[in-house]
């Protein structure tokens, strides 16, 4: 601890000196005590100071807040110091833990004519999100299910589906939006989800048309948007200063028939209703229910007889070569993960890495394969901007987004140590539970659970002209339900399955205990471990107040328990207050 | 909202009772046209359907001809209807045919709803509800021809779910908006009908642009009730642990979950600390008033639409203790994109609405206030004629219901087109050109709500571009 705080106190001076030691020789001018000892240090190996992300105690957990489901304790100390971009390589080399393989063997354990139950799969999710150690792979993941939207609620039938759909989100968080758009597209569970698995071509005679579901969503949610865009995210508007459209009616019937005749990988084209081994492999096109008719689309003709195949990779091809698709997907991310309201500086510098698929970590290693759509560039473009990483003291009013509430439930865990999470166990962590109106890959629609344009219309920031996604889905009801919903965590009084008082996840509260009896410490090490010290001051006092008129009678039998409640109430009141519910 | 409740005791108690709702008093006698008439109660119930319900699949034709030209354009659904275990609910004889008042202005066309719709068929019979055919967002009248030439402007972002379903509750694209529920309701309050504004406008399914207002806030009503946080009352706090006895820290504790005290500097801060105190501040009040309310004896069907139509059927009925004179309330009902799977989906959505429109027209008729709400549907947008197979795409405009005593039933205002595909209004595979606008179905509502015509202009900025602004369905209208 000593050694790491040794060296962020002192690599950047040395930085300072030795340049001011170099510009001596040619300039001879510089301030002060400069010219002594700067020739004697040597200058940091990589040449540049060691990036502002885990700089202090208070920058790394903010960094973590993003990056990963929560910072620890144990995560904030090893890492203060260090340089972010070894952190974020090492994320991006950690291998995938995709959820279909323990299913299918589970599965295997079953009759024949049982089924794996859909909250296996968020189980798994929320197990590998709690304790996992891929933190960033399992943020991009959850970031990913709710911009390419599948919900479970209609899975049912297909719980290894949706899984095989959740692993492709996984595989390709660091990939490339082309493949993952590519892959999704041909997955049995978008399939099913959007309605355009055993789409028919048209038929004259009968007068139907296919399906215009997929072609509609791909486009309006999952690529290009609505509104022609300039790079840096703001609409480029007409000579009459209005918004452009990127497709009418007629682009979406002509894509429409490139999304016909597909189904799963059986040889029967209308026969999907078994959750076999083709429910997690690529959908195929059967010749004789894809249209052979022209397809026009997006300024592109797709001439008459192109195979299914063939007319989907040009379809994508156009789609993906859109100039919105690097602004519209950027702009996202960045909500996802930093602040709802990115200036359009912030959205343009990602785009860029997202363009041009590289991007320049801060200790000036390049990452990305060059290739446009690359996820690696984009989402350290995302972490490292210097708007993320900006300090908090400058941080403006509008800068921050509201916490996603299943975040702020694995940041609990996270924070107070749950190694061995068995989610499974726990009853409020059920796929089904909906009070807090989240849970992981099953939202209500294809809208996700909120909107990333949702404005809060006549409160403090719609007012501002600001976009606050989470706030969709808070309100009178919610915000309560969500204060219970932690509580119950929090003072471990959550039902689990089993009796055993160690089943479920639970929190390991002994760094708190050990310093219960002094609650301006106690306050304080909640502040940086949860908020990373972004609790409101006068808020924070009145916590303090609150804490010391719950007495420690040390020396009586209560005096365990006095610590306990200290404990948990210190706990409930930074996780419901303003100051942690809202990440900056 | 306290100051004006605290305002208005004050008043009563010092005596100056001739400032006391002034504004109302003026309006009731009719002094004052250009304010909204808000004596008595009234209040309007959105009940939305979300994903775009298919209108042609819910309005059915009935006459020999219209039936034969629907079942030639769907074939596919049509055959999967047969396939249903009991047989087709869409052969002829199996339709409920609908014989309304004003059958003569159809030129011969007759209509009927599906089997499942039976008990809003009933409703339809005994003068409670009616039919508007083919209404949406329009900015002005509108014809295929110039649909085609873009000679006319239309609303932005046609067939987008979230943008129409913003431009149905707002008259705008998604973005900043207030609706047209929340301007109704701020006029009401603007002259006084609501001593308590807190409980005008609620929604029984999250933040909805109908009811978001620059002036007043909309309440978000779950249909179990209003949760307060466990353990934090009565008597002591069990969430203090061993200080639970401690009345002092339970007093800090719930000022803490007020958040109370600090202003704060970030907006989103500033955002869930208001709705953190709103909720602490009105949940108990507004649960406590159901817990004492009057138990209605209607059964409503367990479905959460049911339970929903409940909750709002028992907040009307506790309209003293809220003291509200008017009122706005919003629900969402998902599940209508049928672009797949229509004939299931949509028969099992059919059931579910009918039945808990049918129980809540029961209750307001036990609570002796039919004449007084008028509950009305609306959906993003209608659907394609034309078929995908097994579903239908997209459309814009659609055909809805009004339901209360105060609505003059038994009758089908606006138009039916033919059913068929090209006509007039036809935007292309038989996507409907509204030949109603939204704004002209809003202002037939909001007169009866009370508007004066200068608050509805207001409030509906396409309206004058329009000849009727009064539909005429609802009572003490005009036709």
């Amino acid at each position: 601890m000593t050694h790491v705080l040794e060296l962020i106190f002192t690599r950047p001076k040395t930085l300072t000196l030795s340049l001011c030691s170099a510009a001596l020789l040619s300039l001879s001018a510089c301030g002060g005590g400069g010219s002594s000892g700067g020739a004697t240090i040597a200058p940091p190996p990589t040449g540049t100071t060691i990036s502002k992300a885990f700089k202090t105690e208070q920058s790394t957990q903010q960094f973590l807040t993003r990056a990963s489901f929560g910072p620890t304790q144990s995560g904030i100390d090893s890492l203060m110091g260090t340089e972010v971009s070894t952190w974020l390589v090492a994320e991006f080399n950690k291998p995938t833990a995709p959820i279909l393989p323990t299913l299918i063997t589970e599965k295997a354990a079953l009759p024949e004519d049982e089924r794996i139950a859909l909250r296996r799969i968020t189980d798994l999710y929320l197990d590998n999100a709690i304790a996992g150690d891929d933190q960033l792979r399992q943020r991009m993941t959850l970031a990913l299910s709710e911009i390419v939207v599948v919900s479970s609620g209609g899975f049912n039938s297909f719980p290894l589906g949706m899984a095989y759909y959740v692993d492709t989100l996984s595989e390709n968080a660091f990939g490339n939006y082309e493949d993952l758009l590519k892959d999704i597209s041909y997955s049995p569970a978008m399939g099913l989800w959007l309605t355009y698995i055993q789409n028919e071509k048209g038929d004259a005679d009968t007068g139907r048309v296919p399906d215009e579901n997929y072609a509609r969503e791909i486009l309006q949610l999952f690529s290009i948007g609505l509104i022609e865009l300039n790079m840096d995210g703001t609409p480029k508007l007409d000579s009459a200063g209005n918004e452009v459209e990127t497709f009418d009616n007629d682009d979406i019937t002509g894509l429409a028939k490139v999304f016909t005749g597909m189904s799963v990988d059986n040889g029967r084209f209308y026969n999907v209703y078994r959750d076999r081994e083709n429910w997690y492999q690529p959908m195929v096109f059967y010749p004789e229910h894809h249209s052979e008719l022209e397809k026009t689309f997006l300024g592109t003709t797709i001439p008459a007889n192109t195979s299914g195949p063939e007319s989907f990779d040009l379809a994508l091809k156009q789609i993906f070569d859109h100039p919105n698709l690097a602004p519209f997907v950027s702009k996202q991310l960045i909500q996802r993960f930093v602040t709802s309201n990115p200036s359009p500086a912030y959205i343009g510098r990602v785009a860029s890495a997202f363009e041009i698929g590289r991007y320049v970590l801060p200790n000036g290693n390049r990452v990305g394969t060059g290739r446009r759509g690359d996820l690696r560039a984009t989402i350290a473009a995302v972490l490292t901007d210097a708007q993320a990483l900006q300090d908090p003291a400058s941080k403006p009013a509008d800068f921050g987004k509201v916490r996603e509430p299943l975040i702020r439930v694995i940041n609990w865990a996270r924070a107070f140590n749950e190694t061995t999470p068995d989610t499974a166990n726990e009853y409020y962590l059920s796929d089904r539970n909906t009070a807090l109106r989240q849970t992981a890959f099953r939202a209500p629609s294809v809208f996700n659970f909120f909107r990333p344009g949702y404005i809060a219309a006549g409160m403090a920031t719609g007012d501002a002209g600001l976009v606050a996604p989470e706030l969709q889905i808070v309100n009178e009801s919610s915000a309560i339900e969500y204060v219970n919903f932690i509580n119950r965590f929090i003072y471990d009084t959550s039902p689990t399955y089993d009796d055993d008082d160690e089943a479920g996840v639970n929190a390991d509260y002994t760094a708190q205990l050990a310093i219960a009896d002094n609650a301006q410490a106690l306050m304080d090490n909640l502040d940086l471990l949860l908020t990373g010290n972004e609790l409101n001051s006068e808020a924070k006092t009145k916590m303090v107040a609150l804490l010391e008129t719950m007495a420690v009678n040390t020396g009586t039998d209560t005096e365990d328990d006095d610590r306990l409640s200290r404990v948990h109430v210190a706990i409930s009141m930074v996780m419901t207050s303003p100051g942690y519910l809202v990440q900056r | 909202m306290t100051n004006r409740r605290d305002f208005l005791k004050g008043s009563a108690s010092t005596g100056a009772l001739s400032f006391l709702g002034g504004a109302s008093l003026l309006s009731a006698l009719g002094q004052n046209a250009n304010a909204a008439q808000v004596s008595g109660y009234k209040a309007l119930v959105c009940l939305f359907f979300l994903g775009g319900q298919d209108g042609h699949d819910t309005v059915l034709p009935y006459d020999q001809t219209s039936y034969d030209a629907f079942a030639a354009a769907r074939p596919g659904l049509l055959a999967e209807y047969a396939a249903q275990v009991g047989g087709s609910t869409r052969t002829r004889d199996k339709l409920l045919a609908l014989s309304p008042s004003n059958s003569a202005d159809f030129s011969g066309r007759e209509y009927a709803l599906p089997p499942a719709l039976s008990p809003l068929k009933a409703l339809f019979d005994s003068g409670d509800a009616a039919i508007i055919g083919n209404v949406g967002p329009l900015v002005r009248p509108l014809k295929r021809a110039e649909w085609d030439e873009g000679s006319i402007p239309t609303p932005a972002r046609l067939f987008s779910h979230n943008d129409q379903q913003s431009t149905w509750m707002s008259l705008e694209k998604e973005g900043q908006n207030f609706g047209w529920g929340s301007k109704f309701i701020d006029s009401a309050i603007a002259s006084g009908a609501n001593q308590n504004e807190t409980f005008s406008s609620i929604s029984l399914s999250g933040n909805t642009p109908f009811l978001a207002s620059e002036n007043s806030t909309q309440f978000g009503l779950h249909h179990s009730g209003a949760p307060s946080i466990n353990g934090l009352r009565p008597n002591y706090s069990t969430l203090l642990g061993t200080s639970r006895q401690q009345s002092e820290t339970t007093a800090l504790l719930e000022e803490h979950y007020k958040n109370l005290g600090s202003q704060r500097a970030n907006l989103f801060e500033r955002d869930v600390a208001t709705i953190n105190k709103r909720a602490i501040e009105n949940n108990a009040f507004i649960q406590q008033s159901l817990d004492n309310g009057q138990t209605l004896t209607t059964i409503f069907p367990t479905s959460r639409l049911g339970r929903q139509l409940e909750m709002i059927a028992r907040t009307i009925n506790i309209k003293g203790s809220l003291n509200v004179g008017r009122q706005v309330f919003f629900v969402g009902m998902g599940g209508f994109d049928t672009h797949s799977n229509q004939v299931t989906k949509l028969t099992s959505l059919h059931t579910q609405y009918a039945e808990a429109i049918a129980a809540f027209n029961a209750a307001m008729v036990e609570i002796n206030m039919n004449d007084d709400v008028t509950l009305f549907t609306s959906s993003e947008f209608g659907r394609s004629f034309v078929e995908n197979g097994d579903g239908t795409d997209h459309g814009w405009g659609s055909h809805h219901f009004i339901v209360g005593g105060g609505v003059k039933g038994n009758a089908i205002y606006g138009d039916i087109p033919a059913y068929v595909k090209d006509h007039e209004y036809d935007a292309g595979n038989g996507r409907l050109i509204p030949q109603t606008s939204i704004e002209q179905y809003a202002a037939t509502l909001g007169k009866w709500f009370g508007l004066s015509d200068s608050e509805l202009a207001a409030a509906l900025p396409n309206l004058a571009n329009f000849t009727q602004k009064d539909l005429g369905f609802m009572a003490g209208g005009n036709t």
